[in-house]
């Protein structure tokens, strides 16, 4: 029974993967066609061809890696320099509200001034209209790093005459490692998988590779939608394999 | 000097947006500013309540929130309980992390080309004989009963509670508690029931209510495979502010106020306090 649990979960999981796959290579798929369909690397063609998509993964790749690093920067930097506060863990949750409001609601309720700021259409008015939920995510999440006994050992360091520099650079930063890796990886994430405010800030003018998929949707084709989705996940996909003894390490407690 | 700097842009970030939006939006939607607005009024406010649309919009959108998390937990609860005793295979490993590969939006796509009727399980059912016409397999996308939707959305946060439940469960020792049960001569099964299920729930609390809140702000699921009508809150607000009638603009307004105002009443009751308790 829970092997077979166990089972079910694991073709959930991957079925969408093999279906995206299958997609990409396929043409003139017909119903009730399931198996013996044309075979073509021609959608995959499109993607040195006609420049959109390759231009769309690199724009999607540039921008969630920039905010990654500042939204990660960010994050480690004011929870720090809260931490003096009585209550920093208070202020810090104040990050929960404009984090869980959906992104495309106060995109919608800020498009005024994105538009009268003249970032409407603009990769930069993106990126800050991204950065409203990377930004106090990251907070959120670099705030779990200072425990007290970290604080501690910055403060042991500083009486045994570190320089703050010195306890940035020997103490914290080496210790933060394991976190601000994860910072980095989720808010790239979250601007790698971002879409609603994306699209309605960028006005169809910044094609991130989640805008590009929608306009394959839209057009009904599927199988260039299925290339721009696969783009978006392969490499993810091959990041959880490299990273796998780690997960499995972390998994196993 | 730097300490000052950063509760000064900390409050600006986290706090900014919500009052430029929000204001804008009350302002908006009281007739105070904007296009064909000459003046304060209520008759938007009045619109939105008595218009069935609006209603229908924040109950339906509940109610697929609801069950999509009842169904991502109960099916975590059985995945993190079938985990707990033994080894994570490989094959574990991918149940659990490949589904938080997919942006929702490549999430949608993939489910409406695996469940619309000349999709792939239709093409599969056809294969064994089962329909024999496309006509006959259910409409399970942009159907009534959401079922593309929930299946979407489970997919999605499901394997995020079954990481979440097993975490818990080790960091409460619950298979030495499990030990100890069956020992004094419990069954395997009340012990999911009377301690397991119910202990974890209770621990993570904060976060069911979390993503119980990012689920009512999910936007691209509904987009690809939801209804025209009724519509989930947040693709409703963003129909009605950015199509061309300009009369819908400041009910759009006056829905986005009543949903920000719904999620920061329930941040502020449920969920800032506590969740870093588990996070």
């Amino acid at each position: 029974m829970r092997k077979g649990y166990r089972y079910i979960a694991w073709v959930a999981a991957i079925t969408p993967v093999i279906a995206l796959l299958y997609l990409t290579v396929v043409a003139q798929w017909t119903y009730p066609q399931l198996l013996l369909p044309n075979f073509t690397l021609s959608h995959w063609g499109a993607l040195f061809t006609s420049g959109q998509l390759m231009s769309s993964l690199l724009l999607s790749f540039g921008i969630a890696s920039f905010l990654a690093v500042i939204g990660t920067g960010f994050g480690f930097w004011v929870t720090w320099q809260l931490l003096h506060l009585s209550d920093h863990r208070g202020m810090i949750s104040l990050a929960f509200y404009p984090y869980l409001i959906a992104p495309v609601v106060l995109g919608a309720m800020l498009n005024y001034y994105f538009l009268r700021w003249g970032l409407t259409g603009t990769i930069g008015g993106v990126m800050i209209a991204q950065s409203l939920t990377i930004l106090p995510f990251s907070a959120l999440l670099m705030s779990t790093f200072w425990s007290a006994r970290i604080q501690s050992l910055s403060f042991q360091a500083s009486t045994l005459g570190a320089s703050p520099k010195q306890v940035l650079q020997n103490v914290l930063l080496p210790m933060a490692k394991p976190w601000l890796t994860l910072s980095l990886v989720q808010c790239f994430l979250i601007s790698w998988f971002e879409f609603g405010i994306t699209r309605l800030v960028g006005v169809g003018k910044v094609e991130t590779l989640t805008v590009s998929s929608m306009l394959f949707i839209k057009e009904a084709n599927p199988h260039q939608a299925a290339v721009a989705a696969t783009l978006m996940i392969i490499p993810l996909l091959l990041l959880f394999l490299f990273n796998y003894r780690l997960i499995q390490r972390k998994l196993a407690g | 000097m730097s300490r000052k700097a950063a509760i000064g842009l900390f409050m600006l970030i986290t706090l900014g947006p919500l009052v430029l939006g929000l204001g804008y939006s009350l302002l908006y939607s009281l007739g105070l500013i904007g296009l064909m607005n000459d003046g304060f009024t209520l008759t938007h406010w009045n619109y939105l309540f008595s218009s069935t649309g609006a209603w229908q919009s924040l109950g339906y959108t509940v109610i697929v929130t609801v069950v999509s998390l009842l169904l991502s937990i109960g099916s975590a609860l059985f995945l993190s309980w079938s985990l707990i005793q033994r080894p994570i295979t490989f094959k574990d490993g991918l149940s659990l992390f490949v589904p938080m590969l997919f942006p929702p939006l490549i999430a949608g796509f993939v489910w409406y080309q695996l469940l619309n009727p000349a999709g792939f399980l239709s093409r599969l059912v056809f294969a064994f004989g089962l329909i024999d016409q496309l006509a006959s397999f259910p409409r399970w996308v942009n159907d009534s009963w959401n079922v593309g939707i929930i299946v979407t959305h489970v997919y999605l946060i499901f394997p995020i509670f079954s990481i979440l439940f097993l975490a818990q469960s080790r960091k409460l020792r619950m298979p030495e508690m499990k030990t100890l049960a069956v020992n004094l001569g419990s069954t395997s099964g009340q012990f999911f029931r009377k301690v397991y299920a119910p202990i974890l729930l209770q621990t993570t609390k904060p976060i069911i209510w979390l993503y119980g809140i990012f689920l009512m702000g999910m936007y691209e699921v509904p987009l690809l495979l939801g209804r025209s009508a009724p519509q989930a809150v947040s693709v409703f607000i963003t129909e009605k502010m950015t199509r061309f009638n300009l009369y819908d603009i400041p009910v759009g307004h006056a829905m986005s106020v009543l949903y920000t105002v719904t999620i920061l009443l329930i941040v502020s009751l449920f969920v800032r306090k506590k969740a870093f308790s588990v996070l």
